[in-house]
């Protein structure tokens, strides 16, 4: 008898890999191998181990892989958990719809304001302010946005919480309009009057083209993404200094950075210390950088607002506290210094208030209440 | 008799056909590209592969970054998930290329990676018919000691078919051997371990 045949088999026979023909022939086998029956049969009906993973390591085990998935693959990665439903009127389907239909009646209460403060502006005579020409002023509420076509075609979508100001009609050799907040720009091409947006950190001197302002007062950074043509950037406070982008492109201003400086002492017994100290000093920093292309969804990530869209890339909970608040139009706080720091990546599409701060809440359980239209999360 | 002792604390094992089980999924993710049949298919292999990656690596840490990490790329291309034949060899051979990669930067040299393996973490056979679970938890420690005593390239491969439930072709392709060498390497594990249970019951 051939002995490694007779293991080769009873091994094949233990792992569930015998054939009709090489049982028959295994059979034969164990006649002349008695004393192994037994074992070799018990070892064939051990289990393969399949551990079942208990429901806690289970949802640690999927909560890392959905972080990294979230900070990988942001634009495709979409939570699938079905977040169970909490007693908030905002959870009734169709809020939606009636949010729509706030947002649309908020538009046009900004806008209905922005013409009584226009008209206001126009018989009120400002002392020595540019009197040959009257200003305009469209303003979102949080929660709403707007449209505004400008006197020479250039179409101006203004994100909430934002104010535009510009005048009647473009007369002297530039076009110049003020802007606070966000707001996504077509500008109507006219080389003999550059277009000219003053904002808080920067100006930016346009021909013909489509970008994305954001400037809001409450954040520290400023940005404007260039779509197409080009655009020349001046620093508020460096004036000398212009920056040219190309499509694609994206600058940002820092208004603030902190940053070490060396603190002379003196004792006053005639010494000199020299310290380190934190200090914060008005020092913009500036950097250009390529758009972010969504890929899955072929949205840049700088102007997903104008499609409706809530993109969040690896941005501080602090910072997307701000950003709700102005998108939802409700006021939501965060109790706990080390949230704020927290970052979080993830696109929501239509999703409401309640619906994103859950998503969120999954990464990082936190706890939330809402008192008086406040969201605390804490 | 013999029978091997369940030992206590260990989780509680099912009798699902895992191949069929992942064959569905990758069908489903095929159709639909969702999350929710991904995170079904990676909580279903992850004990496995965790544990695979593990016995190589031996870190908790790396093992399950590594597990996730390649559910991230799989994730990326699911796109393209039809053309892989047979997705949970695929995916043992992905976390065994990454687990390599942390093995030789670790030990700074070329290391066998199957002593590794088959060093690492140890294999528990079990069974879940409730009546058995009494008795003879001796010939348990009997069948752990003879596994672990076999030679290096006999338990890797025992371990993967065993353990891990692979076919003889599926861990050929993980372990990069022909499936004549998975059979004559059973055969070998099989008869010492037989041999070292039937010398410890005759004492």
């Amino acid at each position: 008898m051939d002995e490694n045949r007779f293991w080769i088999l009873a091994s094949k026979m233990i792992a569930g890999e015998l054939s009709a023909d090489e049982t028959t022939e295994l059979e034969l086998l164990f006649m002349h191998n008695p004393d192994f029956r037994d074992i070799i049969s018990n070892l064939a009906s051990t289990h393969q181990l399949r551990p079942v993973l208990s429901p806690e390591s289970e949802q640690q085990i999927l909560k890392n892989l959905r972080t990294k998935l979230a900070a990988e693959d942001p634009s495709v990665y979409q939570e699938p958990v079905a977040l169970p439903p909490l007693a908030q009127e905002e959870d009734q389907p169709g809020f939606w719809l009636r949010y729509r239909k706030a947002f649309v009646l908020s538009s046009v209460l900004a806008l209905i304001v922005a013409v009584i403060v226009a008209v206001q502006m126009t018989n009120r005579v400002p002392d020595g302010v540019q009197p040959h020409f009257s200003e305009n002023n469209v303003a979102t509420k949080p929660g709403s946005r707007s449209q505004v076509k400008l006197p020479d075609g250039t179409n101006v979508t203004l994100n909430a919480d934002s104010r535009l100001s510009y005048p009647d009609n473009f007369l002297g050799d530039t076009r110049e309009v003020t802007l606070e907040g966000e707001a996504y720009f077509e500008v109507t091409e006219n080389k003999a009057k550059p277009f000219i947006i003053h904002s808080k950190a920067m100006d930016i001197k346009v021909l013909g083209t489509v970008f994305n302002v954001k400037s809001y007062p409450d954040e520290k950074s400023c940005e404007a993404s260039l779509i197409r043509g080009s655009i020349e950037v001046t620093l508020k406070n460096r004036r000398n200094e212009k920056i040219m982008l190309k499509p694609n492109e994206k600058i940002t201003v820092s208004s603030e950075v902190e940053k070490e400086i060396p603190v002379h002492k003196n004792t006053g017994a005639g010494g000199v210390v020299t310290s380190k100290q934190r200090n914060t000093i008005a020092e913009p920093l500036i950097s250009v950088n390529n758009l972010d292309m969504d890929e899955k969804e072929h949205i840049i990530r700088e102007i997903g607002w104008t499609q409706n869209k809530l993109m969040f890339k690896n941005e501080t909970l602090a910072a997307i506290a701000i950003t709700l608040q102005r998108w939802y139009g409700r006021t939501v706080v965060i109790n706990s210094e080390k949230l704020k720091q927290q970052k979080f990546t993830g696109n929501f599409n239509n999703e409401n208030l309640m619906q994103v701060i859950r998503a969120m809440q999954v990464a990082y359980n936190f706890n939330f209440k809402i008192e008086d239209n406040i969201i605390t999360i804490y | 008799m013999i029978v091997f002792k369940q030992i206590a604390g260990m989780p509680k094992y099912t009798d699902v056909n895992i191949n069929t089980a992942v064959n569905e999924l990758q069908r489903f993710l095929i159709a639909n590209g969702d999350a929710p049949t991904f995170e079904k298919l990676y909580l279903l292999l992850y004990k496995d592969l965790y544990r695979f990656a593990f016995s190589i690596i031996k870190s908790r840490h790396i093992a399950e970054e590594i597990v996730s990490d390649i559910f991230v790329q799989l994730w990326k291309k699911r796109a393209s998930i039809g053309e892989i034949k047979n997705l949970r060899v695929f995916l043992y051979v992905a976390v065994k290329n990454l687990s390599l990669t942390y093995l030789y930067k670790a030990k700074k040299q070329k290391v066998s990676w199957i002593e590794e393996y088959a060093n690492g973490a140890e294999i528990q056979l079990t069974t879940n018919n409730s009546d058995d679970i009494l008795i003879a938890k001796e010939l348990s420690q009997n069948l752990q000691r003879a596994i672990r005593n076999l030679p290096d390239k006999c338990k890797a491969v025992f371990k993967l078919v065993k353990e891990d439930g692979l076919k003889y072709a599926e861990a050929a392709k993980v372990l990069n051997l022909s499936v004549k060498t998975i059979e004559n390497q059973m055969g070998i594990a099989l008869k010492k371990i037989a041999n070292a249970i039937r010398k410890t019951e005759f004492q």
